[in-house]
């Protein structure tokens, strides 16, 4: 059975910059993959190949079985694919709910023809969203807050309503920019189970991280990047293990 | 932007009331005349709202389309003796159509591309209404029949009003209930963030076609029964001004509000009557209120009036804000 996310040697380069170089990757449903690496290393760079908001230069990337490189995103969501942001993309102007109600753009039906005719159907679909994004507002302890305006909430409850609104399709592949950033130590604690949760249900998460003790505990595989080309790659044990890594990151980043 | 549809839908039927109420209260031509006026700018106001306000797209050519709409009228029924509500369906097709090539030629491309091609279009359209002398009466405008339905004809300018009055209700209700459909909401998180919404799956081009095709025809309803009411059309009405000043009804009275499209639309067609007695310092009043309600309200009217109303609500609650956020602007309905 092919892979449900095959990254196959894909290189991307900004100018002179080779921001990417023959990286490849493969995960399955259920489980953490996970990218590290220092800053500069592409690791957002993989991601917006991955999720079509650049085009892979060279290589190849398969979303559940199909070639998706040339798609654009919209595509790539209909096949299960989702993404965070690293530097937070919610629609501000719009209530949490409202926020988690799009994400759930692609389980509903109403198109333009019903939507300016108002059929009954039309507000029954928006009951139905409203009901399932109360619930995963819920579930990512933002209860009461559907009704905020999203650009006014506080940074980690942004971060965590971006996870909200990408479960509202519930995708297959669940990419993961940087969630544990800003966040204190019992929030990255609440993070770390949701995640484990997330691929308990099925979802095959990539997260990319610099939170080095989240990594190792949830993480099943590693990829370790550095300036755009793979470094090292294994279980948890093996990359921290590895000496190249220790060298060029663990070294730094952890004392 | 509130998702509260049932009350918007109650603030519709009010409208709609106090607009069949109106000719009962001010049974004088010269109210009704200008009170026709302002619900057809209304309707042009709340079409291009939703293109501008929501997702985030300029046009600054609406009164080409309001043009479209007002000759297609005219030149079917006077010339070529057309019923006019095929020719009005007419002038709608027109629209849509010249919206719909426009929009996907350009919005394949990043930028404020279709603002250039929309101002380019007016240009077009303008030249056209002026030069066409034999078609279009050029310069000098034409005349054009009354309305009528099913051969019944309508008289005076209670049936424009009636008409315009009917086409803002209906206009009113089509957008409430649009904004608060899953469109609407694609719609707006595409003026948030077009990379989140196309990560969520949401055809970006397809969208913006949609709503600039659907603004299209709002201004061209409007011009077509702009064209009955007045029994007269001009090259004017169609002209740059005339878009610039659409643009400015919906950002004073506010980007992204259905009920700011209507305050916005009446102030700026009132404003100038009420001013009328200032005389030479007329324009130079109109333009210091707008300067200074965009000062003061830079959102626009109704969005800072809501705000406002909101925080006052909030002092006057001992829970303060964040209880008000959990009960007040998002109800099941
Ligand atoms: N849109 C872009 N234009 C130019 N350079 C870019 C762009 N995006 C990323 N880069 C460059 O590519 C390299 C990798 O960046 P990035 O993927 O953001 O790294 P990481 O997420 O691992 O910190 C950096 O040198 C960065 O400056
Ligand atoms: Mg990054």
């Amino acid at each position: 059975m092919a892979p449900l996310l095959d990254i196959h040697a894909v290189g991307v380069s900004f100018g002179g910059v080779r921001a990417l170089d023959g990286v490849s990757f493969s995960t399955e449903a259920g489980r953490i993959f996970s990218i590290i690496g220092p800053n500069g290393a592409g690791k957002t760079t993989l991601f917006n190949v991955i999720s079509g908001a650049y085009p892979a230069q060279q290589g190849k990337v398969v979303i559940a079985g199909r070639d998706m490189t040339t798609a654009p995103p919209s595509a790539r969501a209909a096949l299960g694919l989702q993404r965070t942001f690293q530097n937070l993309q919610i629609f501000g102007t719009m209530t949490a709910l409202e926020n988690v109600m799009v994400g759930g753009h692609l389980r509903q039906r109403t198109g333009f023809p019903s939507a300016l005719l108002g059929l009954p159907s039309v507000a029954a679909e928006s009951r139905a969203m409203r009901r399932r994004a109360t619930e995963l507002l819920d579930l990512f302890d933002l209860a009461g807050l559907g009704g905020a305006v999203a650009g006014e909430l506080a940074y980690g409850q942004q971060k965590r309503l971006e996870i909200a609104r990408a479960l509202a399709c519930e995708p297959r592949i669940l990419l993961l920019d940087e969630p544990a950033a800003g966040l204190n130590p019992s929030e990255t604690e609440d993070l770390a189970n949701v995640i484990r949760r997330l691929a308990g249900m099925g979802i095959a998460v990539v997260l990319v991280e610099h939170d080095m003790r989240l990594v190792m505990a949830i993480s099943d595989e590693l990829l370790v990047l550095n300036f755009g080309r793979e470094l090292a790659r294994g279980t948890p044990a093996e990359v921290s293990s590895n000496p190249a890594v220790i060298e060029a990151y663990l070294g730094v980043e952890v004392d | 932007m509130t998702s509260d549809t049932p009350r918007q839908l109650i603030a519709c039927a009010v409208l709609a009331t106090a607009l069949a109420l109106l000719p009962i209260v001010a049974p004088n031509p010269y109210y009704l005349d200008l009170a026709t006026k302002a619900c057809l700018a209304a309707v042009v106001c709340i079409g291009l709202n939703l293109l501008s306000g929501y997702a985030g797209q300029l046009s600054l050519g609406h009164a080409a389309f309001f043009g479209v709409g007002a000759y297609a009228s005219a030149i079917l029924c006077a010339k070529v003796g057309i019923t006019p509500v095929v020719a009005m369906l007419a002038g709608c097709l027109i629209s849509a159509g010249i919206a719909y090539v426009m929009a996907r030629t350009v919005l394949r491309l990043k930028g404020h591309y279709l603002a250039m091609a929309t101002l380019a279009f007016g240009v077009i359209i303008s030249i056209v209404l002026n030069r066409e002398v034999a078609l279009t009466g050029g310069p000098d405008g034409m005349s054009v029949p009354r309305f009528n339905l099913f051969g019944y004809r309508t008289t005076g300018v209670w049936a424009g009003y009636g008409l315009a009055a009917v086409a803002l209700v209906l206009a009113v209700r089509t957008a409430i209930v649009f904004v608060n459909s899953r469109v609407g909401r694609a719609l707006r998180a595409i003026g948030d963030s077009e990379v989140a919404a196309e990560g969520l799956g949401i055809d970006i081009a397809r969208y913006k076609t949609g709503v600039f095709v659907i603004s299209a025809v709002f201004a061209s309803v409007a011009g077509s029964i702009f064209a009955h009411a007045d029994r007269f059309v001009s090259p004017a009405e169609a002209g740059f001004m005339r878009s610039v000043e659409f643009v400015a009804m919906i950002v004073i009275g506010g980007l992204g509000s259905v009920a700011g499209s209507i305050v916005g639309a009446t102030l700026l067609t009132l404003l100038p009557q009420l001013l009328a007695g200032f005389d030479h310092y007329r324009h130079f009043l109109t333009g210091l209120i707008l300067i200074l309600i965009m000062i003061f309200m830079p959102a626009g009217i109704v969005p800072t009036l809501l705000a406002s109303g909101r925080a006052l609500h909030d002092r006057y609650r001992p829970f303060g804000r964040s209880a008000r956020s959990v009960t007040g602007r998002t109800s099941e309905g």
